[in-house]
C-alpha cells in the first residue's frame, strides 16, 4: 500500500532496537540549540575559576610555607571548579524525562518506541555517552589550564599528565558525570517535573555538601553521596578509595535507575 | 482491525471507560463519537499503550500496540497535535520520530509535502497555528504507510478547505483497505466521513452501527401545525389515531400522521392553519438526544436564565 503521489516507506529488517532510538536521542539532543549552550558553560565555567586558584597559587607560591607547600594539591585545585560542571551535568540530565513530559511530546515519542524499557534504556545511554565526553573535556581543559599556569613553580606545584593521580582524577571524574547521568535522567523519569527533579539534583549535587560543613556528625554519611563521591575523584586523598566512590556511584545509579523504569513501565503516559 | 474488548479504565472513583466492546474493521471509516469526557481520547490512549487499561484490552489484528516490530509502520496516529518538542523545527521533530522507526528523511518531506507543510517544515513547533499543527501531527501518523489510521479530532482547527481535505484524504485511505478509526465530538462531521459509528457517553458504549442503519433506526418524523383553533383540531387529529403534544396553545407537534392527511382533515374541518410542515429528525438531533444525559459537561442553561429573571 502506498499513499497516492507519495514516496514510498523502505522496507526494515528485524525490529526496532535500542540502537534505532539511540539514534533518534542523538539528532534530538543535536537539534537544540541549546544542548550546545548548555556544554560550552560546562567546560569554560570551571575554566574561570581554575584560572583564578591557578594564578594565585602561583603568585604567592613564594610566600607558602614549607608545609603549606607540602600539602598543596595541584590536582583539585585546578579541577575544583567541576563541583560546578557536575551540578549542571545534573540539571541538564534531570531535563531529558522532565522536558518531554513538560511538553507533553513524551506520548508523542511513545507511539514512535512503545516498549517503554528500550527508551529508558536509550535515554540512559546517550545521556551517559554524552556527560562522560563532555566531563572529559571539561577536565581536561581545566587541567591543562591550571598546570600552564602552575608550572612556572615547578613540582610540587605543577604535577605532569602521566602522574597517576592526574589519570586517576580525569577518568574518576568522566566515570563519574555519565553515572551521575544516568541517576539524573531516572530521577526525571520519577519526579516528571523540572522544579522538583532540579531541586533534588541540586541536593545531591551540592547542598549536601554545604550542610557537611556545617555539621560534622554528617561527613561520614557525605561520602555515600554524588558530591562526596565526586570530591573523592579529584582529591589526592580521597575519603573512600577513587574506585570506591566509582563503585558506590555504579550502585546507586543502579537502584533509582531500576526504581525509574519499572515506574515509567507501569505508568500512564 | 482494532479490537476492543471489555475495556475498562478507573482514575480512583472516576470511571472513565467502562466495559467497552467494539470492532474497527479495515477498508471503512469508523467514527468515534461521544460528547466531551466521553472517554475517547482514553480509549484511544489504551488501544496505543498509553495508558494501561484498569481492565479488558485492546488490540490491533490481534497484537498489543507495544508488539509491533516496527510500530509506526502499521499503526497512524494523532493524538495531540501539540504533543512535540516546542522549541524544534517541524521538520526536525517528525525526523527524529522517523529515526525511531527507520524511516528515511525523504519519507519524511514526503508526507510534509502531503500535508502541505514542505514551506513552514523548517519552523519552529510553537509558532504553530493549530491547523498546521494538525497537519504536522498527520504527517506523523502517515510518515510509516500504515495499515491502521487513528485519529483523535483530525479537523479541529482546520479551515473549511483543510476539513474537506482530510475528508477526502480518510477515504482514499479507507478504499486502499486500510482501517480508518477517527474520533470527533461533532455528529454533523461524522456524518460526512463515516461508513461507521461507534458512539460512547459516559465510558459505555451507546451504538455500534454501519451509519445508514443508525440513521434508519433513530431518525422519526413529525409534523409542525399552528392554528388559531389548536383545541378543535387536536380533537379531530387524535380521531384519526395521530399523537399529539402541544407545544403552546396554536403551536401543535404531530407524529403518526403526515402533512398531506393533516391538511385534509384541517380543510374537511375549515380550520384555518398558518402553518403545516414536515420535520425530520437529523442525525445531529438522534446523537444529541442519545447522548444528553450521558454528557459529562451539561450546561444547566435552563436553571441559569431562570435565576436571571
Amino acid at each position: 500500500m502506498t499513499i497516492v503521489g507519495t514516496l514510498p516507506v523502505l522496507p526494515a529488517s528485524g525490529r526496532q532496537r535500542v540502537s534505532d532510538l539511540c539514534r533518534a536521542e542523538w539528532l534530538r539532543l543535536r537539534s537544540g540549540r541549546s544542548n550546545l549552550i548548555f556544554f560550552l558553560v560546562i567546560v569554560l565555567l570551571p575554566l574561570v575559576w581554575c584560572y583564578q586558584s591557578a594564578s594565585s597559587a602561583q603568585v604567592n607560591w613564594a610566600s607558602f610555607t614549607a608545609n603549606q607547600r607540602a600539602t598543596f594539591d595541584p590536582v583539585s585545585s585546578t579541577l575544583a571548579g567541576l563541583y560546578l560542571s557536575q551540578v549542571l551535568i545534573g540539571v541538564w540530565a534531570a531535563l531529558v524525562f522532565t522536558g518531554e513530559y513538560g511538553s507533553g511530546s513524551i506520548r508523542t515519542t511513545l507511539i514512535g518506541a512503545p516498549r517503554r524499557s528500550q527508551l529508558f534504556v536509550a535515554k540512559c545511554l546517550v545521556a551517559a555517552g554524552v556527560m562522560f565526553v563532555v566531563m572529559e573535556v571539561a577536565a581536561l581543559a581545566s587541567f591543562a589550564l591550571g598546570q600552564v599556569l602552575l608550572s612556572a613553580s615547578g613540582p610540587p606545584a605543577s604535577v605532569s599528565f602521566s602522574d597517576p593521580v592526574v589519570i586517576h582524577a580525569l577518568l574518576g571524574t568522566g566515570l563519574y558525570a555519565a553515572l551521575l547521568a544516568v541517576m539524573c535522567v531516572s530521577l526525571g523519569a520519577l519526579i516528571r517535573f523540572t522544579a522538583g527533579t532540579a531541586l533534588v539534583v541540586v541536593v545531591i549535587t551540592s547542598i549536601i555538601f554545604v550542610i557537611s560543613v556545617i555539621s560534622t556528625e554528617f561527613q561520614t554519611l557525605v561520602k555515600f553521596t554524588p558530591v562526596g563521591i565526586f570530591k573523592d575523584q579529584i582529591s589526592r586523598v580521597p575519603a573512600n578509595s577513587q574506585w570506591g566512590g566509582i563503585v558506590i556511584m555504579v550502585v546507586l545509579s543502579l537502584v533509582v535507575a531500576v526504581a525509574a523504569s519499572t515506574t515509567f513501565s507501569r505508568r500512564d503516559a | 482491525m482494532i479490537t476492543v474488548e471489555h475495556l475498562c479504565k478507573r482514575y480512583g472513583d472516576v470511571v472513565a471507560v467502562n466495559d467497552l466492546s467494539f470492532d474497527v474493521r479495515p477498508g471503512t471509516v469508523t467514527g468515534f463519537l461521544g460528547p466531551n469526557g466521553a472517554g475517547k481520547s482514553t480509549t484511544m490512549r489504551m488501544i496505543l499503550g498509553l495508558d494501561r487499561p484498569t481492565d479488558g484490552r485492546a488490540t490491533i489484528g490481534g497484537k498489543q500496540y507495544a508488539e509491533f516490530d516496527w510500530p509506526l509502520r502499521h499503526v497512524g496516529a494523532l493524538l495531540d497535535a501539540k504533543a512535540f518538542n516546542p522549541s524544534l523545527p517541524i521538520r526536525t521533530n517528525l525526523r527524529i520520530l522517523a529515526t525511531t522507526n527507520r524511516i528515511s528523511t525523504s519519507r519524511v518531506d514526503a508526507v510534509l509535502d502531503l500535508v502541505g507543510l514542505s514551506d513552514a517544515a523548517g519552523l519552529k513547533t510553537r509558532t504553530c497555528s493549530l491547523g498546521m499543527a494538525q497537519r504536522m501531527g498527520l504527517a506523523a501518523a502517515l510518515m510509516g504507510d500504515p495499515e491502521v489510521v487513528m485519529l483523535d479530532e483530525p479537523v479541529n482547527g482546520l479551515d473549511p478547505d483543510g476539513v474537506l481535505w482530510i475528508r477526502q484524504l480518510m477515504r482514499s485511505l479507507a478504499d486502499e483497505g486500510r482501517t480508518v478509526f477517527l474520533s470527533s465530538h461533532l455528529m454533523s462531521e461524522m456524518e460526512q466521513t463515516a461508513d461507521h459509528l461507534v458512539i460512547i457517553g459516559g465510558g459505555r458504549l451507546l451504538a455500534d452501527a454501519p451509519l445508514d442503519e443508525f440513521m434508519k433506526s433513530q431518525s422519526g418524523h413529525h409534523v409542525t401545525v399552528r392554528t388559531h383553533a389548536a383545541d378543535a383540531l387536536a380533537a379531530q387529529l387524535a380521531r384519526h389515531g395521530a399523537s399529539i403534544t402541544c407545544a403552546d396553545p396554536s403551536h401543535l407537534e404531530v407524529t403518526d400522521l403526515d402533512a398531506e392527511e393533516i391538511g385534509k382533515i384541517a380543510a374537511a374541518e375549515q380550520i384555518a392553519l398558518i402553518e403545516l410542515r414536515d420535520e425530520r429528525t437529523t442525525l445531529e438531533q438522534a446523537y444529541m438526544r442519545l447522548t444528553r444525559d450521558e454528557s459529562q459537561f451539561s450546561s444547566p442553561t435552563r436553571e441559569l436564565v431562570g435565576s436571571v429573571r
